[in-house]
């Protein structure tokens, strides 16, 4: 798999690259942002459960708290009539109690409302049946207390209440029958009993009554001193006791019944109430809990999708590094090799890709390059040879040319230019150093005869032998040249007048003892100064030559000294 | 010509698209709830939940227990199951009480999955339930009920009379006059005296007793009442004593049934007067309760189903389950109500494709109504256009020997009294 994605990646241009790398990053922004917006949909949605719930929970308090209050003012209603009277109780209580069981019907509408609406597979909505029953009780309650006050009028309104009325007819049969001893006491045990029974409301005390009232009747009937009409009268209100007794404990029943169904719905509700109540704090819990961890959640994708995207940054750019930028310094350093002259390099880069493109056509074009480049080194080589042998034969020439051009052309001797620069360098040298040096001019004795009489080539031929035998007496710091004709002259650096008159002396006796052929012995003449501090090289010279001259002068071969100049001065 | 002949294939193809769709949705699902009153969907494996409303605590416990017994006998022979969906039932307590009766529906009609009301145990429970359970669109069929305020009177709608109610158990409507005649006929009794408890059920037979009493010649010389709780009965004794009634017909339950007959038993006054109460007091733990003291009493009572392999097989299969013998008879008709009931779910409920069922409200209604030739226990069974489900017919019992129990009690058949 990964294999087979980096062929796709490698296999994409780089185009196609920076869109991957970009649409990547866009997914991975789209990924945070998406978990932004579900973290806010779960605390809209955890929130919206935490308002209904509290709704929920506040109805259901307040209904509870109506339900309640409708109890204590019902009962605090019967225990106060007896105290405040009726009319009283009723205004202070029984009407209260009747405004909160109407709120108890109008709240149960809005709970069951509310509780339809609750999300499924909520706990609020799994208690849907529970909610139902609490409001369809709650309804019931109110309409058992509207009952239940309709009984209470009936039995015990002051004006028409049959309480009051039962009270009247006993009264009235105690009044009926004053004066009627033993018919006026079981009236008054009848007024008795029904204290007891107004007190108890047990029946079996009111059927004692009656008992007592047929009992009653019957003592009436049977009593002969009692005048007809009050007889008729007290038999008219025993006969109206036992109608109203008979509604009285019947209405009593039903109070009861209605008081048994009060404790019956408190206790079937209670609980309910207590558990609705428990479940919607746990809902709103939940749904805290819910933000909790939807806040969390979201804050940690967020934060996974930053370093995510922060990873893919670097990955990204790694990849694109690998891609394109290190390629193309690659290319750049391969290109900088090619420009060094290191057309051999190859370059490996494989791809489909731009720099894939553009290293194939450098390699090309490198090899292209090497191919012209190698064929010009091949030619500058061959012209380089060329040239180096050309060098060669013209040092050689120029060489030849520099020892022609001061070397007589003769003797091989230095020529008349070269012993002028020799003697000037001496003569620089002595007068900057003090250095002693010696010049010997030599002339060969009677040569003119020489070439009368045996030509000039001969002449040349002594004179080419006395350059051999000047050369190889000479010392070699010694400079011997040909200063024209058959005069020699030899320059002695370093040599003082003495050790460059025996050099002399030396030279003389050679050629003296040599036999040149066909011309057989031939002398030469030797004038001899050393450096005084003479004005310059032409000075020395002449001083040498006037030495040649004396030598000649005084007979030939032999050697002369030029005088000092103190000498000189001396003389004159 | 091309272009119309593409487009007519689209429209082909979006009609069998969405009739594919239309089919998909559709397939295996029963059709929308057309019912009146609604319907009762139930999953694919889902349960059938019925309301049980029973007296389950008190002295009407044994009752109650009985029927609820009569109900689970009658499922176990469907084995815990129907149309292949498992039966679960909501039990909820009155205690024999009306405002009980109501609370007990209340909670029952809260929960719109229940798909009927088995119960209840006393009349005037039953008053208070039948009410709530209408409202609420439900059906409800009792194995115990016999007041005739709840279906019929003389032919005509009784005043607590509630469509989709339905019992199984005779219409007292002419019980109290089976008493009386058999009081007036049978004892010779003149003079007689009545006491209810204000409840539906025993009022019910007290003003029957006195309508037939007086029809025939006799005086009514006491109409009295107690109330349930009440406990000192000597007051009301007095008064009958007072009365010079012959007998008394006191149709109570347990215990103020119990408070009156010894009470009476313990006053020499009452000494010469012959008690007679109903079906109520047909029961083992009344008759262990007062013992000897009921020696000599009369009941009135439905006639309970004749012996055979039926009833037979029935009470052994109460023994099996519960190892015990019946409290009272009752359980027989109670197992006919949940048989009737049963029926009429089968016969009401949509199965669909996928397993789900539905009931509509109103189709199970409409089919317990048209219950006919049903085989009960005691015989064929038809439900009146009031909702009685059971022929009546009463037996006057007397009791000579409390040491037999309830079958000693209910063998000893005095007379009979089968109005139609």
């Amino acid at each position: 798999m990964a294999i087979s994605l980096r062929r796709v990646w490698e296999n994409q241009g780089i185009t196609a690259k920076l869109r991957l790398s970009f649409a990547l990053l866009f997914a991975i922004f789209l990924m945070g942002v998406g978990a932004g917006f579900v973290g806010l949909a779960v605390v809209r949605g955890a929130e919206a459960d935490i308002v209904a719930n509290l709704e929920l929970r506040n109805g259901v308090l307040e209904m509870e708290s109506q339900l309640e209050r409708a109890r204590r003012l019902y009962r605090d209603f019967l225990l106060q009539v007896p105290l405040v009277g009726f009319a009283q109780a009723q205004e202070r209580y029984g009407q209260p109690a009747l405004a909160a069981a109407a709120r108890v019907i109008a709240l149960s509408e809005n709970l069951r409302r509310a509780t339809a609406a609750m999300p499924d597979g909520s706990d609020m909505a799994k208690r849907k049946i529970d909610m139902r029953f609490f409001t369809s009780t709650a309804k019931r309650f109110s309409q058992t207390l509207l009952s239940e006050n309709e009984l209470v009028i009936l039995m015990a309104d002051p004006e028409s209440g049959l309480d009051t009325q039962i009270g009247n007819a006993v009264r009235q049969l105690g009044v009926c029958l004053e004066g009627q001893d033993e018919l006026a006491f079981p009236a008054r045990e009848i007024g008795v009993l029904l204290q007891q029974y107004q007190l108890s409301r047990q029946r079996p005390v009111m059927q004692a009554a009656v008992n007592k009232v047929e009992a009653l009747r019957r003592l009436i009937a049977s009593t002969p001193g009692l005048e007809t009409a009050r007889k008729t009268e007290a038999l008219r209100l025993c006969d109206t006791f036992d109608k109203v007794a008979a509604r009285l404990m019947d209405t009593a029943t039903s109070m009861s019944a209605n008081a048994n169904d009060f404790a019956l719905q408190a206790r079937a509700v209670d609980p309910i109430a207590e558990d609705l109540r428990r479940i919607t704090a746990l809902e709103v819990e939940r749904a805290k809990t819910r933000i909790g961890w939807a806040t969390k959640l979201a804050g940690g994708i967020v934060l996974f999708s930053a370093l995510l995207g922060l990873g893919c940054i670097f990955w990204v750019a790694r990849l694109l590094h690998r891609a394109v930028t290190s390629r193309i310094v690659e290319l750049t350093h391969y290109a900088g090799n090619v420009r060094d002259g290191h057309f051999g390099e190859a370059i490996d880069m494989a791809g489909p890709d731009e720099i894939g493109l553009l290293a194939r056509a450098l390699a090309d074009m490198n090899g292209r390059i090497h191919d012209l480049v190698g064929g010009l080194e091949d030619k500058v080589r061959q012209r380089t040879l060329e040239l180096d042998a050309k060098n060669r034969e013209l040092d050689a020439k120029n060489q030849a040319l520099a020892v022609l051009s001061f070397t007589d052309r003769l003797t091989s001797l230095c020529n008349r230019r070269r012993l002028d620069q020799v003697l000037s360098a001496e003569w620089r040298r002595a007068q900057r150093y003090g250095t002693p040096f010696s010049v010997i001019m030599i002339d060969l004795d009677n040569f003119k005869d020489v070439n009368d009489t045996f030509g000039h080539a001969v002449g040349d031929a002594v004179l080419v032998r006395v350059a051999d035998i000047l050369l190889a007496v000479v010392r070699e710091t010694d400079v011997v040249g040909r200063f024209g004709g058959e005069e020699f002259l030899l320059v002695c650096p370093e040599t003082t007048v003495e050790d460059a008159r025996i050099l002399a002396e030396a030279l003389r006796r050679e050629l003296q003892d040599t036999d040149f052929p066909l011309v057989g012995r031939i002398t030469a003449s030797f004038g001899l100064a050393d450096y005084e501090a003479d004005p310059g090289p032409a000075a020395l010279v002449a001083r040498a030559d006037k030495a040649l001259y004396r030598a000649k002068q005084s007979g030939r071969n032999q050697v002369i000294v030029a005088p000092t100049a103190a000498a000189v001065s001396r003389t004159q | 010509m091309a272009r119309w002949l593409g487009f007519g294939a689209a429209l082909v193809a979006a009609a069998l698209a969405g009739a594919g769709v239309w089919w998909g949705l559709s397939n295996g699902k029963p059709k929308p709830c057309l019912d009146p009153l609604g319907c009762v969907e139930i999953a694919p494996g889902g349960a059938i939940r019925l309301g049980v409303i029973q007296a389950l605590t008190g002295k009407v416990a044994p009752i109650g227990q009985d029927q609820l017994r009569g109900l689970e006998l009658a499922l176990d022979r469907k084995g815990g199951r129907l149309l292949d969906h498992p039966v679960e039932l909501v039990i909820e307590d009155t205690g024999c009480r009306q405002e009980g009766g109501a609370n007990a529906a209340l909670r029952i009609v809260s929960d719109p999955s229940v798909v009927a009301i088995f119960g209840t145990t006393c009349s005037g429970d039953a008053a208070a339930a039948a009410q709530v359970m209408t409202e609420a669109g439900l059906s409800m069929i009792s194995g115990n009920n016999s007041a005739p305020f709840l279906t019929s009177i003389g032919g005509k709608r009784g005043p607590k009379w509630q469509p989709g109610y339905f019992r199984t158990s005779s219409n007292e409507e002419h019980s109290g006059p089976a008493a009386a005649r058999y009081a007036y006929e049978g004892l010779g009794v003149r003079a007689a005296a009545m006491v209810h408890d204000g409840d539906i059920y025993t009022r019910g037979l007290a003003e029957g007793f006195r309508a037939e009493f007086e029809r025939l010649g006799g005086r009514t010389v006491l109409f009295a009442a107690v109330d349930k709780g009440d406990a000192n009965m000597r007051p009301l004794l007095e008064a009958v004593a007072a009365s010079k009634a012959e007998l008394l017909f006191f149709p109570l339950f347990q215990p103020e049934g119990n408070h009156v007959l010894l009470t009476a038993r313990a006053m020499p006054e009452m000494v010469g007067v012959k008690l007679m109460s109903d079906g109520a007091l047909i029961e083992k733990s009344f008759i262990e309760a007062v013992g000897e003291a009921s020696k000599g009493m009369y009941f009135v009572g439905p006639t309970p189903p004749a012996p055979g392999p039926a009833l037979d097989a029935l009470r052994a299969q109460y023994q099996a389950k519960y190892r015990a013998t019946p409290a009272t008879d009752y359980y027989s008709s109670a197992f006919d109500a949940a048989g009737i009931l049963f029926a009429a779910i089968t016969k009401a409920a949509v199965p669909g494709k996928d397993g789900s069922l539905v009931i509509g409200r109103q189709a199970l209604r409409d089919a317990l109504a048209a219950t006919a030739d049903y085989p009960g226990l005691g015989g064929k069974l038809r439900c009146d256009g009031f909702g009685d489900c059971a022929t009546p017919r009463f037996n006057v019992l007397r009791m000579d020997d409390p040491a037999q129990g309830v079958a000693g009690l209910t063998a000893n058949v005095v007379f009979t009294y089968a109005p139609r």
